[in-house]
């Protein structure tokens, strides 16, 4: 029936239109790898055989591990600590509606809705006057402020699916709320916990339009030092840099497909 | 350990907005007893229970356990044991591990620090779960379990806890007819077994029938009637109370006249002798009549008057149960229906249009004021 | 008699309040000391003359410096430019991926879904050298197209207000085709369906029904994707290289380069003030069409 075949090919050209924006999508990514491995000094494609020599490059010439470290250890130190105030927080905010409890939670959640190169700017004066400019203390709240939204949300958002029963059950059974929340609620949030961990550590690791306000010479972190070397000059080395640090995102979202499904934690 | 009282003195609960959930409310709870909050949804039932545990702060009152006022203890040193609606069953431990997690958090709670061997913790494990009827369930999850043995095994948790009050919240609710009458007997067995003071929330007449000591009748935050089980059946205060437990006819008449233990009551077209000891009823009091449609007789219109009331009517339809007839009978004095069982396989049941005589003995009514 | 009323800080007496207060306090005292104080500051700043002393003077000097000088009102056109042709390309492009992948029982659909999501996945920084490395004169682009005998010589692809539209799409499309999904995914299939007996052709049953009701994802989609763009500052730079002048690189300059804060902060407190009047304007009419279309 024609009506059958012009589904089907609707379908098809839908699909195929698709296909080539993903790809699009992901091509300036992908073109990374092949460039990082030309063995000439050219940002094209190998067409005179790979080399890994700038792979070698980045970690005996360049300054990119050391950016990779100080971007990692603040990544690791901001999340974990944003896992803690923001979840608490947010079971806090979920098991309690009273008056001003939507008040306090659209604050929490309101550096999502900020632009970060405003918040950078708003930060460099601040911490210029505190005397933390330039420092990985300072660097390290910026990061909590901004990922502490996204765990709010996250773990907010799963909180709902535990029934409250649960909590009130344990507190029935002798168990104050403090432990209440360690024993009972703990435990059944870990899925969103995790999701909020890894979305959390990428979103700190990957950060550059504030950190840029907020770095400096000995607290480069790794964005603003590839952005800045890009600066002077565009070859396979930065490809290289580029493609590790892709390397490290792709680890982070391929462990979050297998605990929880990327759909859900994008729902959030 | 001793069951002890509960006493609730003038317990109110307003929530936001004015509205009154639980309205000056007294009740006492003799140690040991099963008492069922019986009412509707929004009668405040739930609120009276949940305050009890501490879910809910009281606007005014007291609530009393053992004689101890217990408004300003937080929940987890109340000493209670409680079975939720969803039996709140946690799902990442076993069926042991949720009954181990009741027994050192609540030795916690009451600073009990003398250690407990293993083996102890898993023999009253074992022997709350054989009380149950789950003996041997210990390692399955709650998952793996149906929900009559996801009931036992709350109940179980509550009680290895070994809580000074029980307290129910509707935990039927969730199971087929069926499996409900086998578990009322069966934690009613296991109430009075543990001899615990308990407080036992439904909607539902007949649990609170066969499982009571005491019943409540709830209604708008306020208590309608609390007594014994027959006394809330055969002898409700309210028209209120006769209609939610079990069925009711009500008569609207006045009072003729006031003899020695009977009551005249005047109805449209009748007039009735009502045995009670009531006093303060005068002559020309509005008055409600309440009979049960089991305490009803048919007779034909032919059969000579005995003792009972009799009220001429006409039978507007008669539906058939299987084991008993509902038969709707139009007289002067209301729509009456009465329930009239099956004698013998040979009996037909009766014809709409017949003129037949609706007969009731005078012990077998209530008063209650009228509207 | 009736029970006394209950005062609107009885709650306070609640034992449950002092969790409730340790468990914010954390959160509340981080967000107000390094969220809001800095927001605050900056708006001081914008007033002032000497970033070493905002407080000393107050004067109007570097706002009206921003609507007189055409440096700035350019780059806050700019931005605006790239901001509405960014959400509306991506709306028109990501429309049509949202639709299949909402609709698509591939199994594909896990690897697509994530290759059109992986802007979110890595650094604007990364993407940005990407481009470059495709779009640039020496780059991969060129090369392909050369080597294919398409041209004849290197094509400028980059530093051109296309170029960073590409760019901006690119990062910002999982947002839209996400928001679109989100709508499209609450339309009930028995409503296509319906629609399909009462005898609608597919096109009729696409712009008549499904459409509309995946509005609201759409504007939502818009409305997250012009925010966005109008604060990016990474795409702008290196694939407009100087030509495509926006409001963030102006703030950039102003702020590390001539250390100008108070110009810098001004620009900063426009830029938020021009997003968050857009952003109540198409609001209003997100809410005008979620009314409209109560599922």
């Amino acid at each position: 029936m024609s009506g059958r075949l012009h589904r089907k090919a609707t379908s098809a050209a839908l699909g195929a239109y698709t296909g080539v924006v993903a790809f699009f999508s992901a091509l300036p990514l992908l073109v990374l790898i092949p460039v990082s491995l030309n063995s000439k000094a050219v940002v094209r494609l190998p067409e005179d055989g790979i080399s890994f020599q700038w792979y070698v490059n980045v970690f005996t010439s360049t300054t990119f591990p050391q950016a990779f470290v100080t971007s990692g250890l603040i990544a690791l130190v901001s999340t974990s600590a944003s896992l803690a105030i923001g979840s608490v927080a947010a079971w806090v905010l979920t098991r309690n509606r009273f008056r001003g409890v939507a008040a306090v939670e659209a604050f929490l959640i309101s550096p999502l809705l900020l632009a970060r190169i405003i918040y950078g700017v708003a930060m460099l004066i601040l911490l210029t006057q505190a005397g933390l400019i330039r420092t990985l203390p300072g660097l390290i709240l910026a990061h909590i402020v901004i990922v502490v939204p996204y765990v709010v949300r996250i773990v907010g958002s799963t909180l709902i699916g535990i029934p409250g029963s649960l909590e009130e059950a344990s507190e029935v059974l002798g168990a104050n709320q403090a432990r209440t929340f360690l024993r009972v609620t703990v435990p059944l949030l870990l899925p969103g916990l995790a999701a909020a961990a890894i979305f959390g550590f990428i979103t700190s690791f990957d950060e550059f339009t504030m950190s840029v306000f907020l770095t400096g010479p000995r607290t480069m972190t790794l964005p603003v030092e590839i952005f800045k070397y890009a600066e002077l000059v565009v070859n396979p080395s930065v490809a290289a840099a580029s493609v590790m640090m892709i390397l490290g995102t792709l680890l982070g979202a391929l462990l979050l497909e297998k605990t929880v499904g990327l759909e859900r934690v994008l729902k959030t | 350990m001793q069951p002890v009282s509960i006493e609730l003195r003038n317990v109110t609960k307003v929530f936001g907005g004015n509205v009154k959930a639980v309205d000056d409310v007294s009740l006492t709870l003799e140690p040991g007893h099963l008492v069922t909050l019986l009412g509707p949804s929004g009668s405040g039932k739930t609120t009276i229970l949940r305050a009890i545990a501490g879910f809910e702060e009281i606007t005014s009152g007291e609530i009393l356990v053992a004689g101890n006022r217990i408004e300003n203890v937080p929940t987890h040193r109340r000493q209670l044991g409680m079975v939720a609606q969803d039996y709140a069953l946690f799902p990442h431990m076993t069926v042991h591990d949720n009954l181990r997690f009741g027994i050192t958090t609540s030795r916690r709670a009451r600073r009990e620090t003398a250690r407990i061997s293993p083996v102890e913790m898993n023999n009253r494990i074992g022997s709350m779960l054989e009380l149950v009827g789950l003996d041997g369930y210990g390692s399955r999850r709650p998952q793996q379990l149906s929900g009559g043995q996801k009931q036992r095994v709350a109940l179980a948790r509550a009680l290895v806890t070994e809580p000074r009050v029980l307290l129910l919240d509707e935990p039927f609710a969730a199971l087929d007819k069926h499996l409900r009458e086998q578990l009322q007997l069966e934690v009613r067995r296991v109430q009075q077994q543990v001899g615990i003071t308990t407080v036992f929330v439904t909607h539902d007449q007949g649990e609170a029938l066969s499982m009571s000591d005491r019943i409540a009748v709830l209604r708008d935050g306020k208590v309608e009637h609390y007594g014994t089980p027959s006394e809330v059946y055969d002898h409700p205060l309210t028209s209120f109370v006769a209609g939610f437990v079990g069925r009711t006819n009500i008569l609207h008449g006045e009072v003729a006249g006031v003899r020695n233990g009977l009551v005249e009551v005047g109805l449209e077209g009748a007039q009735i002798d009502v045995s009670s000891d009531q006093s303060g009823l005068s002559v020309g009091d509005r008055i409600s009549v309440l009979v049960r449609p089991e305490q009803i007789t048919i007779e034909n219109a032919g059969v000579p008057a005995g003792s009972e009331n009799r009220i001429l009517g006409t039978i507007l339809k008669s539906v058939y149960f299987g084991d008993r007839f509902d038969v709707t009978v139009q007289t002067s004095a209301g729509v009456v229906v009465a329930n009239i069982m099956r004698r013998s396989a040979t009996y037909h049941g009766l014809e709409p249009g017949e003129s037949v005589w609706i007969a009731f003995h005078p012990s077998a009514i209530a008063l209650a004021p009228g509207s | 008699m009736t029970a006394p009323r209950r005062p609107w800080w009885a709650f306070l007496r609640t034992r449950r309040v002092p969790t409730v207060v340790i468990g914010l306090a954390p959160a509340v005292i981080l967000l107000t000391g390094m969220f809001l104080l800095p927001l605050i500051q900056l708006v001081t700043m914008s007033f002032a003359d000497d970033y070493r002393n905002p407080t000393t003077v107050f004067t109007l000097e570097n706002y009206v410096e921003i609507f007189t000088r055409a440096y700035h009102l350019e780059s806050l056109v700019g931005s605006l430019a790239v901001s509405t042709t960014s959400m509306a390309a991506a709306a028109v492009v990501g429309y049509p991926v949202a639709y299949y992948l909402v609709h698509s029982t591939s199994k594909y659909k896990s690897l697509i879904l994530l290759a059109t999501i992986s802007p979110l996945l890595t650094s604007i920084v990364v993407r940005g050298i990407g481009w470059l490395i495709l779009l640039g004169e020496n780059g991969v682009a060129n090369q392909v197209m050369l080597t294919v005998g398409i041209i004849d010589e290197p094509v400028r692809l980059l530093y051109n207000f296309g170029a960073v539209i590409v760019g901006e799409v690119n990062i910002l499309l999982p947002f839209m085709v996400l928001s679109i999904m989100t709508s499209l995914g609450q339309i009930p299939r028995s409503l296509t369906d319906n629609a399909a007996v009462l005898g609608a052709t597919a096109s009729q049953r696409f712009l008549r029904i499904t459409l509309p009701l995946s509005a609201p994802g759409l504007v939502s989609g818009a409305v997250l994707v012009f925010i966005l763009a109008m604060g990016s500052y990474v795409t702008p730079k290196m694939l407009g290289g100087g030509m495509v002048k926006v409001v963030t690189m102006d703030i950039y300059s102003r702020m590390l380069v001539d250390f100008n804060w108070p110009l810098g902060a001004a620009l900063a407190v426009i830029t938020m003030l021009l997003t968050l009047s857009i952003l109540l304007i198409l609001s209003r009419v997100q809410a005008r069409l979620i009314g409209n279309v109560r599922l």
